[in-house]
């Protein structure tokens, strides 16, 4: 799937394709981040889910749409068309991969950055932290990707609360709430009649404004409904965490770096360095560049710095040459290191790497562990 | 055909030149107006085959023409290698920091090389012999495996007679039938022979990370401070432009924070050169 006859992958690149839920999305070229367009004074109004089958219908005529597709426990991202636009959910909890392969796909060619618009609908809070720690990336650094600016500039942001959660989030340990409090275009809260609606943006104001009869001014009740949803929603996060008393992830980490429960301890113990990990985590962007056999065109494949010959250089010198410095990189890598250079966690507890673990790491747990390694203040 | 950040320009490949039996010097004729500063690197790109990051070993000051030298060290070194001269190649760049070379005026600059890591310090050479008055001395300590193995070989007759400059040469091993006029030993013996003051010297290291490991133990120990060790670090790249994650160290990205540290940026973490 992810090896077109005309591309040429050096041995490394080779060792790194993988086919793993790709691609749940079409390739596509996808204007100015949500997270970079003005907030307004937030206006709540309240839509039904026919009249937002038909305001999708709106977003249709202009954008593709992929929203959240239930499969089994877990949510599947998947295109939407006019015919299908009625089964779009918002979805209880996040989808199993994180959006950020609308714009960062796992291999993509690189050759003229187009615009194309389209939508996302479904992404949770934990999401839209990670979608703002890969623009750090992606739009910092010595110049800014055209590529993934470009589709992530185009795409509105629909954004939703979590209903429910599973039991490997933990959003609430690292400051978040589980709904979007900004940076998305509208956000929708369900509520039993519907949907509460606010919009973060110019756009996604616009777009509400454009169709007034669609939505009306949410009253009240409504908005109180939504309160209290998302209180319980908070609650079920915090207890099912309550055995976890850590805070302040960054200091912990910091401080822990020559502990040796990183080795010798459990933490990196069972790893089976099988890359899961950094698949799942929406805030990883590491890949590697490769030749198309057409002149100047280049590849782009996801890489993942828990592979061994990653950060080996030609001589064989290696700076993470042992299991446990490389596991022990990409808990500093987000909690550490992208807090200082981006000023923002690159862990949004969303728990996928917990979910997709075989040797069973728990990051809330390794965090435990490494808590109590630290004198506490 | 549309711009990118990850689009090569075009170059030709005129000559290579043999230096030892795995390292050659790449002479490229950029086709579009192409600069760097002394310490840059490049992204040399084989098309349709793979790319690799290298610091050009030529003056900064010669535009139309760059020169490379590459040891041959895998899948894109090893094609680079089979080449003649006539080929179309890519360049991306420059990238990453540069040598202060200003801030090096009136004093003392000690240039420690290893290996291939000479190359980058050639540029370096050849930007500080441009304005040699502003130097109070120049030293060049090169260190290479045996004699074999010493690059630019043609170029020493001339740098021997060039003044303000003094040369100081080791090898680790010297084989027996083979002549060596230097020293026997790893570059850091090269140290004890070199006169200079530390307290008014910039040492500029490149080399492998195991040679700049011990050459900036050495360095601190002779009271150089590490403000003044300025370190060209070797990582694993593929962007160039800090997004792709391969070249981190610590909270550094090498491409763009570096190359060239100064020692006293790097000292924090663990250990820089493993
Ligand atoms: C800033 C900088 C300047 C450099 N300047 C020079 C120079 O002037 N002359 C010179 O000969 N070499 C230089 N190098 C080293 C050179 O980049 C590597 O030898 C080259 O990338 C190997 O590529 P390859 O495709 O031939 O090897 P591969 O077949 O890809 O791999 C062979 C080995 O090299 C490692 N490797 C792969 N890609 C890289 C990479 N991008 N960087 C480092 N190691 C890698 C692999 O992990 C493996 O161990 C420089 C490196 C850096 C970071
Ligand atoms: S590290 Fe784990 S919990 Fe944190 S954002 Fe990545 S996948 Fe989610
Ligand atoms: S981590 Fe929080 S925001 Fe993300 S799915 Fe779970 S409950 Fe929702
Ligand atoms: S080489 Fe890609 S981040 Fe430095």
């Amino acid at each position: 799937m992810l090896d077109p006859p005309n591309f040429v992958y050096s041995p490394r690149s080779l060792a790194i394709i993988f086919d793993f839920f790709y691609p749940p999305v079409e390739p596509r070229r996808l204007f100015v981040p949500s997270s970079l367009r003005t907030a307004r004074i937030r206006m709540q109004y309240f839509i039904n889910r026919q009249n937002l089958s038909r305001f999708l219908l709106k977003v249709l005529s202009a954008r593709s749409l992929f929203a959240l597709k239930e499969k089994s426990a877990d949510y599947e991202w998947a295109k939407f068309s006019t015919d299908t636009v009625e089964h779009v959910v918002t979805g209880r909890y996040r989808a199993a991969i994180p959006p950020k392969m609308f714009f960062f796909p796992p291999s993509e060619v690189l050759d003229s950055p187009e615009p194309f618009p389209s939508a996302v609908l479904g992404v949770k809070s934990c999401d839209i932290r990670l979608l703002h720690t890969s623009d750090g990336i992606f739009l910092g650094g010595s110049a800014e990707d055209d590529f993934y600016k470009r589709k992530r500039a185009d795409t509105l942001l629909i954004s939703a609360d979590c209903t429910d959660c599973k039991d490997t989030c933990f959003c609430v340990k690292m400051g978040l709430n589980p709904w979007p409090e900004k940076n998305f275009d509208i956000n929708l809260s369900p509520i039993a009649e519907g949907f509460v609606v606010e919009c973060g943006s110019n756009i996604g104001e616009d777009l509400v404004r454009q169709s007034p009869n669609l939505f009306q001014k949410a009253i009240d009740q409504q908005t109180r409904e939504k309160e209290k949803n998302r209180r319980a929603v908070a609650e079920k996060v915090a207890a099912q965490n309550s055995r976890f008393d850590w805070r302040e992830p960054s200091e912990i980490v910091a401080a822990s770096e020559n502990s040796t429960l990183w080795k010798d301890g459990s933490i990196s113990k069972t790893c089976v360095e099988c890359d899961g990990c950094r698949w799942v985590c929406g805030s990883c962007y590491c890949f590697l560049l490769g030749e198309t056999q057409g002149f100047w065109d280049k590849t782009r494949t996801w890489d993942s710095c828990q592979s061994a010959g990653y950060a080996r250089v030609a001589g064989g010198s290696n700076p993470r040459r042992e299991k446990y410095q490389r596991l022990r990189n990409y808990y500093m890598c987000k909690l550490v290191y992208r807090p200082k250079n981006f000023g923002l966690l690159a862990c949004s507890g969303c728990g996928r790497c917990i979910e997709v673990c075989p040797g069973k790491i728990d990051i809330r747990e390794s965090l435990q562990k490494l808590s109590g390694a630290i004198p506490r203040k | 055909m549309k711009k990118h950040i990850y689009r090569p320009i075009e170059a030709l490949l005129e000559r290579v030149i043999d230096e030892t039996p795995n390292i050659k010097t790449f002479v490229i004729k950029p086709l579009e107006p192409f600069s760097f500063k002394t310490g840059q690197f490049v992204e040399l790109v084989v098309p349709g085959v793979g790319e690799a990051p290298f610091t050009p070993s030529s003056s900064p000051l010669k535009t139309d023409k760059i020169e490379i030298t590459i040891m041959k060290a895998g899948f894109v070194t090893d094609r680079l290698h089979a080449m003649k001269g006539g080929e179309k190649l890519g360049i991306r760049g420059p990238y990453g920091t540069s040598y202060p070379v200003e801030s090096f005026h009136g004093k003392e600059v000690l240039i420690l090389g290893g290996g291939v890591g000479l190359a980058p310090l050639r540029s370096l050479l050849y930007t500080l012999l441009s304005d040699v008055s502003k130097f109070t001395k120049i030293i060049l300590a090169y260190g290479s495996k045996t004699p074999g193995d010493v690059v630019y070989k043609y170029l020493f007759p001339e740098w021997n007679k060039t003044r303000g400059l003094e040369i100081l040469k080791s090898v680790d091993v010297c084989p027996v039938d083979m002549d060596w006029e230097g020293e026997v030993g790893l570059v850091t013996c090269l140290l004890d022979k070199a006169k200079f003051d530390p307290q008014k010297t910039a040492a500029v290291v490149c080399g492998p990370p195991v040679m700049m490991k011990f050459s900036t133990m050495k360095l601190i120990s002779l009271g150089f401070d590490p403000k003044d060790i300025y370190l060209s670090m070797e990582a694993n790249m593929s962007c160039g432009l800090g997004k792709c994650g391969h070249c981190q160290i610590g909270e550094y990205f090498i491409c763009k924070d570096g190359p060239v540290f100064t020692y006293d940026k790097l000292k924090h973490i663990g250990d820089p050169f493993v």
